[in-house]
């Protein structure tokens, strides 16, 4: 499979997944009655507390502050992919390392002490865009063929 | 004739560590909130089963790739979507019978606010709305729905794999050695 389709189809499914929760709102607004599918599929994945969502059009996000910067930043990572991929791995890698750990100080902060939506939104933004690099390139080194190697290698070569 | 090939180790224990991880962060209560950041410890087993996959590894391994990160958090995936169904199903059976009220309580002030406002409800709502009475009755007479386990399955393994394989590849970020 060609490396444009792999990236495509990734970016294709960021999108569709980040849609769906700004789907949810509106179809709710609109009172449909389909928004509950919507509600109900991120309910098994994100709390959806009310104190703790965005809202639009007067309704909340189908996933938390924290789960939807996780998500906008992994899309807007995926579409910028072709240009952070030019930056050094190593950097990218101390970046990752750095936006796991304020993100685990800021998650145990938030249920012991308090909850700050600033702090929410850097720490999963940071995430999500760090973490889009390494999905959508070894999604794609996996999928291509021109870059795997066969798994049963010679010794000694 | 000599074997000069090398053979990579299994696959199928790290996965299932992982997939174990993934079902202990899912099913045990209060440690499950972790998977309120994004399905964190989801992503911590297919992450873990990388881990364990590079311990297997002798030193003079070849380097690991995206690929073998992407394998293993799926494998975890499965293998977690598996177990998180089975105690999932115990658990309705011999403790939790209202599995559905919270989703038949919105089923139900969505069609009476629809109902309340002169608009049409869909009828798949309707259909759904009869599905989930009928799951419901299942398993208060049987304490099973075969059904409901399979919906179950479906949807952990869905779930599961895809942020089992994010952890796989970000495992492989984090943990793969630099190569010579």
């Amino acid at each position: 499979m060609s490396k444009k389709i792999i990236y495509f189809s990734i970016l294709l499914l960021s999108f569709i997944w980040c849609f769906s929760m700004i789907l949810a709102p509106y179809l709710k607004a609109t009172k449909s009655g389909y928004n509950i599918f919507i509600y109900f599929f991120f309910s098994r994945i994100c709390h959806q507390l009310p104190e703790r969502s965005f809202y639009i059009f007067g309704e909340k996000f189908a996933a938390c502050e924290r789960c939807t910067s996780i998500y906008f930043s992994f899309f807007v990572g995926t579409v910028f992919f072709p240009l952070i991929r030019k930056i050094k791995t190593e950097y990218l890698k101390i970046c990752l390392y750095i936006s796991i750990f304020f993100i685990v100080i800021d998650f145990l902060f938030g249920y012991i002490y308090f909850q700050n939506i600033y702090s929410i939104i850097i720490s999963g933004s940071a995430l999500g865009l760090c973490s889009s690099y390494f999905v959508v390139y070894g999604i794609i080194n996996s999928f291509n063929k021109s870059n795997q190697n066969l798994e049963a290698k010679k010794i000694g070569r | 004739m000599e074997d000069n090939y090398y053979q990579s180790p299994g696959k199928v224990k790290p996965a299932i560590i992982g997939g174990i991880i993934m079902t202990i962060t899912s099913t045990i209560p209060y440690l499950s909130l972790i998977n309120c950041a994004c399905c964190a410890g989801i992503m911590l087993g297919g992450l873990a089963s990388v881990y364990f996959y590079l311990q297997q590894l002798p030193p003079d391994e070849p380097p690991l790739e995206s690929k073998h990160g992407l394998i293993l958090g799926a494998f975890a995936g499965i293998f977690g979507a598996i177990f998180e169904t089975l105690i999932t199903v115990l658990i309705i059976k011999f403790l939790s019978k209202g599995y559905f009220d919270q989703i038949y309580i919105e089923i139900e002030k969505n069609i009476s606010d629809l109902e309340s406002q002169g608009q049409d409800v869909p009828q798949l709502l309707n259909e759904i709305q009869n599905v989930i009475v009928n799951l419901t009755q299942e398993i208060g007479e049987k304490g099973f729905s075969l059904v409901l386990t399979i919906l179950m399955l479906a949807f952990n393994t869905m779930k599961d794999v895809i942020f089992g394989l994010i952890g796989g590849l970000i495992g492989v970020a984090l943990l793969q050695k630099k190569s010579k």
